[in-house]
């Protein structure tokens, strides 16, 4: 058996150069390329992704590959918007365009017309599946996240007791779906009660109101999940002020500065750190290739998340 | 012969200012909650519900004020989280005194005000319009300077304004709030300048015949909104401890809310800042009756929308009665 192992990771360390040599070896067509990225709003999360974008461009610069893009998020989360961003987008005539899908089946449509009109549409973050887009690039296992941190959660409470859920924004599909994982997951036992659920609608005010109306109204309240950026980090403001750090766990999505620091303190039992610069790193050089009229190296890229707790914390400390 | 004939105790209903019959239902409301969940009467929900509620109600003073001149402000929102990002700025980027950031950003929040008076009074253009238009301005400088990313580092001393707690149920923000009420008060009831924009609201022309100086008064208003607006931003910053780019995002609504079921006239003239805080605290009781009690999600707002318009409409068929 251990032979076997060995022989396996020979060949990886044989592969993995290999690869990164297949990966040099691509060829553009040109050498000048725009692209065009719309993210769902004005977040900081989407930086990241820039950021990617940015380490991308340079490489391909040292190429000798000109990268220009346009970045172009809507002030808030609204699909109207983001649709006329798109619209508008096309009308300069990019190599390629990223969105960053606020409602999949208020999009399709859109996709659809302009990948029929020869516009090489591509998504990164949240997709629209069900679409003619060329490539994806970003973490779609929501539900299983939902249902990591429910099982997460339900350990660290003995798989007793009660817990609540700060929903989102209800029409945030992926919110939809990290509820249902999460609820899926507290359902396998019997002495676990989700007491209560409310939105909180992306705000860290209103997550950390709802939390003290549950602080009063569920003493008995061993654990929250959010399942967005706001609010694990608005339950937290919450639970430390109330002096229940370590009573009540809090789990979630949260992944800037505050949130890892709420994790070192031990307010959050665990959260979800993406590798949101890859997203933007290997839309960029997907997108010339489809730019180019070649195949994307995978249509769907999907990138694994980080679970975040005490144990790797600091590695994500800038501090 | 007729006020012969009517039932003393339906002269007392219809007699009852707006603010009044709110204050009753809100007093039932209390009473009914109090009951069915205990927890809302504890001493931690009366002084984190009170905390929550003293924000939108100190927006709601300044859209008072501007709704007695017959006018509306739409920048609230904006004035209120680019106060918070100004002056966490201020204290984290440039390292001033707490109490030195505040000062300069509410001087800022002023003068910010009086530019929506200037395009409402001198350009002549609608309230609406104006700060509807500003409104996004500020929303916009919010992320221009914050790219979307909350700003940590507030000092502590200045945090404990904004999260300390008297006697553990009086939280600073409601004291502040009801210093700020007191001042309103008075100015209203006992100022030429209080007088005035009930004047400007009632009948313009009438007031300017009658020598007040409309415009002045007019953008004075415009100038105390943003204030009360940009002291909210400041004092939930100082709460939360990071100047977050989304707060206050949706606190227009609630300060016209809370101004309209307090009494205070849509067309001006009418209404006052003790109004403004019953119905801010009837809007706050209700957000929080409605986590306390779980009702889903997907009804949340449906029973604000009705609750709001039940009670309003009670006032409605007293006015008719009368």
């Amino acid at each position: 058996m251990k032979r076997i192992l060995l022989v396996l990771l020979a060949l990886m360390l044989l592969l993995t150069p290999m690869l990164s040599a297949a990966a040099e070896a691509v060829t553009y067509d040109k050498t000048e390329y725009h692209l065009v990225f719309i993210p769902k709003l004005v977040h900081e999360w989407y930086e990241d992704v820039k950021a990617g974008i940015d380490t991308a461009v340079a490489e391909l610069a040292q190429q000798g590959i000109t990268v220009t893009y346009s970045w172009d998020p809507p002030t808030d989360a609204v699909v109207t918007d983001q649709i006329a961003k798109i619209e508008g987008a096309v009308a300069t005539n990019p190599d390629a365009v990223s969105i960053a899908v606020i409602d999949a089946s208020a999009t399709n449509n859109v996709i659809n017309e302009l990948v029929a009109s020869g516009v090489k549409m591509c998504t990164f973050d949240c997709d629209a599946p069900d679409s003619n887009r060329y490539y994806y690039c970003g973490h779609a296992g929501n539900y299983e996240d939902g249902f990591y941190m429910g099982e997460t959660l339900a350990k660290a409470c003995d798989y007793t007791g009660e817990v609540a859920i700060l929903a989102g924004t209800l029409s945030a599909g992926n919110h939809q779906d990290r509820v249902k994982g999460f609820k899926a997951a507290i359902e396998q036992y019997a002495d676990m009660t989700i007491v209560a659920e409310q939105a909180d609608n992306d705000s860290v005010e209103t997550a950390l109101d709802v939390m003290e109306g549950w602080i009063s109204a569920y003493p008995d309240l061993k654990g929250v999940i959010g399942v967005n950026a706001a609010s694990p980090i608005g339950a937290s403001r919450a639970v430390t002020d109330a002096g229940k750090v370590g009573k009540i766990l809090i789990v979630g999505m949260a992944e800037n500065q505050e949130a890892m620091e709420y994790v070192k303190s031990g307010t959050i039992l665990c959260t979800l750190k993406q590798q949101v610069p890859t997203y933007g790193y290997n839309s960029v050089f997907n997108m010339l290739l489809i730019a180019d009229g070649k195949e994307p190296t995978v249509k769907v890229d999907e990138i694994p998340a980080i679970y975040v707790t005490s144990e790797n914390v600091d590695q994500f400390l800038t501090k | 012969m007729n006020c012969e004939t009517i039932n003393p105790r339906k002269r007392f209903l219809t007699n009852l200012p707006t603010a009044g019959m709110i204050f009753m239902i809100l007093v039932v409301l209390c009473a009914v909650l109090g009951i069915m969940k205990p927890a809302f009467v504890s001493q931690y929900n009366i002084m984190s519900l009170s905390r929550s509620i003293s924000y939108k109600t100190m927006v709601a003073f300044g859209q008072t004020l501007v709704l007695l001149t017959g006018g509306i402000d739409l920048s609230v929102a904006g004035m209120a989280g680019m106060a918070g990002i100004f002056v966490t700025t201020l204290m984290v980027d440039v390292g001033l005194n707490p109490y030195l950031s505040i000062a300069i950003v509410l001087v800022g929040a002023f003068l910010g005000g009086l530019l929506n008076g200037f395009f409402i009074t001198k350009m002549k253009m609608v309230p609406f319009v104006v700060t509807l238009a500003t409104g996004s301005i500020f929303t916009g400088v919010i992320y221009v300077v914050t790219k979307g990313s909350p700003i940590m580092g507030i000092p502590e001393s200045a945090t404990r304004l904004g999260q300390g707690v008297i006697s553990n149920i009086i939280p600073y923000p409601v004291v502040l709030m009801v210093l700020l009420a007191a001042v309103l008060v008075y100015m209203l009831r006992f100022t030429p300048f209080g007088r005035h924009i009930y004047a400007v609201g009632g009948n313009l022309y009438a007031a300017e015949i009658a020598g007040i100086k409309t415009a002045k008064v007019t953008s004075m208003v415009y100038g105390l909104s943003a204030v009360t607006a940009a002291v909210a931003g400041i004092m939930i910053t100082l709460r939360l401890g990071t100047a977050q780019p989304t707060i206050g995002a949706d606190w227009v609504m609630p300060s016209v809310t809370a101004a309209c079921i307090g009494g205070t006239s849509l067309s001006g003239g009418r209404g006052g800042i003790i109004g403004s805080i019953v119905g801010g605290v009837f809007m706050g009781v209700i957000s929080n009756a409605i986590v306390i009690l779980n009702v889903s999600p997907y009804w949340e707002n449906v029973v604000i929308g009705t609750v709001v318009l039940v009670a309003i409409a009670i006032d409605r068929f007293k006015a008719i009665s009368r």
